[in-house]
């Protein structure tokens, strides 16, 4: 439907993400229209977490146009993300995707029944698990470094570089970067593999992006959270020395671990 | 990197949030909800204008 002026009183409900049959409390929840309480509709033993928004501003036509505004966009997907992570403290939750809104409860309903067995075994997986998100930044200047101070081929070029006449000091000190940067990639590339390794070794699930940097994100037991951490402490001083330093962020409900298609 | 050095577990960037909410996560059918061809450029239109206001937050 178009936004319009018929859409103005017409109200919908945005869902969050969805749990098990335990209902967390909510009670002073705002949802994303800033106002309306978040509330759980439940069928069947799985419970949708749901607040009403007015289609005005999340109707379809609406909603496409808010998009392109930023600090409307940033407000909505902090909301959306505090809201789950108040239930993550006390349920599994798998988070929906920005932007999903039913016109009636009922809908909403049927869509978690017919899903429900598979709904029901993905929250069992995510049970007591967390993701977190591990991102490798490269200092390439001090990785250089590192790389000319322990690499002999390198030191031979820069000895050349500063020991040869003139034309072939030249066509040394270029060789030496070319063969750095070579070198450095490599290397930042390796270490940034080795550490995604060591970080998965101890999470049910991981998973990385493409790109020499490590952008990953790990699926991790409770149970296994003080080990998780501490090979990010490790891998964090190793880097430190030769320039790759490693941020954290988390705990994210799950994004990263759930199916992202509809069956 | 040492346990105090350790980043703010809390201090969330948007460009994490984004990249979450927008490109991840259960989709359903709604009855309303973004296009997945909308929502791709929508995130790209939002990761290019993040990236460069975090470049420059980190480049001062």
């Amino acid at each position: 439907m178009a936004a319009g002026p018929a859409d103005a009183a017409q109200r919908g409900y945005y869902v969050y993400g969805l749990i098990g049959p335990d209902v967390p409390p909510l009670a002073d929840v705002r949802g994303v229209d800033g106002a309306s309480p978040v509330f759980v509709v439940e069928q069947d033993g799985v419970g949708a977490i749901v607040s009403e928004v007015p289609l005005d501003e999340f109707g379809e036509g609406a909603l496409q146009q808010k998009l392109e505004e930023l600090p409307w966009v940033e407000e909505k997907v902090r909301t959306h993300e505090s809201v789950l992570e108040r239930v993550a403290q006390d349920a599994a939750v798998l988070p929906l995707r920005f932007g999903t809104i039913y016109r009636s409860l009922d809908r909403l309903r049927s869509l978690l029944a017919e899903r429900r067995s598979g709904l029901v075994s993905a929250l069992e997986q995510l049970r007591g698990r967390r993701e977190w998100g591990v991102k490798c930044l490269v200092e390439k200047t001090r990785l250089a470094e590192a790389v000319e101070g322990s690499d002999a081929q390198a030191a031979e070029l820069a000895e050349d570089a500063k020991t040869k006449p003139p034309g072939s000091a030249y066509f040394a000190r270029k060789k030496l970067e070319r063969y750095v940067d070579e070198r450095v990639d490599a290397m930042a590339a390796r270490l940034a593999a080795r550490a995604h390794e060591r970080l998965a070794a101890v999470a049910d699930q991981a998973v990385r992006e493409d790109g020499a940097a490590l952008k990953g994100a790990y699926l991790v037991h409770e149970a296994r959270e003080e080990d998780f951490r501490r090979i990010l402490r490790e891998v964090g001083a190793e880097g430190e020395p030769v320039g790759l330093r490693f941020e954290l962020t988390g705990p994210w409900p799950p994004y990263s671990f759930v199916e992202s298609t509809t069956e | 990197m040492t346990t105090t050095e350790l980043p703010a577990e809390r201090s969330i960037t948007l460009v994490e949030l984004v990249d979450r909410l927008l490109d991840k996560g259960v989709v359903v059918s709604g009855d309303i909800t973004i296009a997945v061809a909308d929502i791709d450029l929508i995130h790209l239109g939002l990761r290019a204008l993040l990236s460069s206001v975090e470049t420059m937050e980190r480049n001062p």
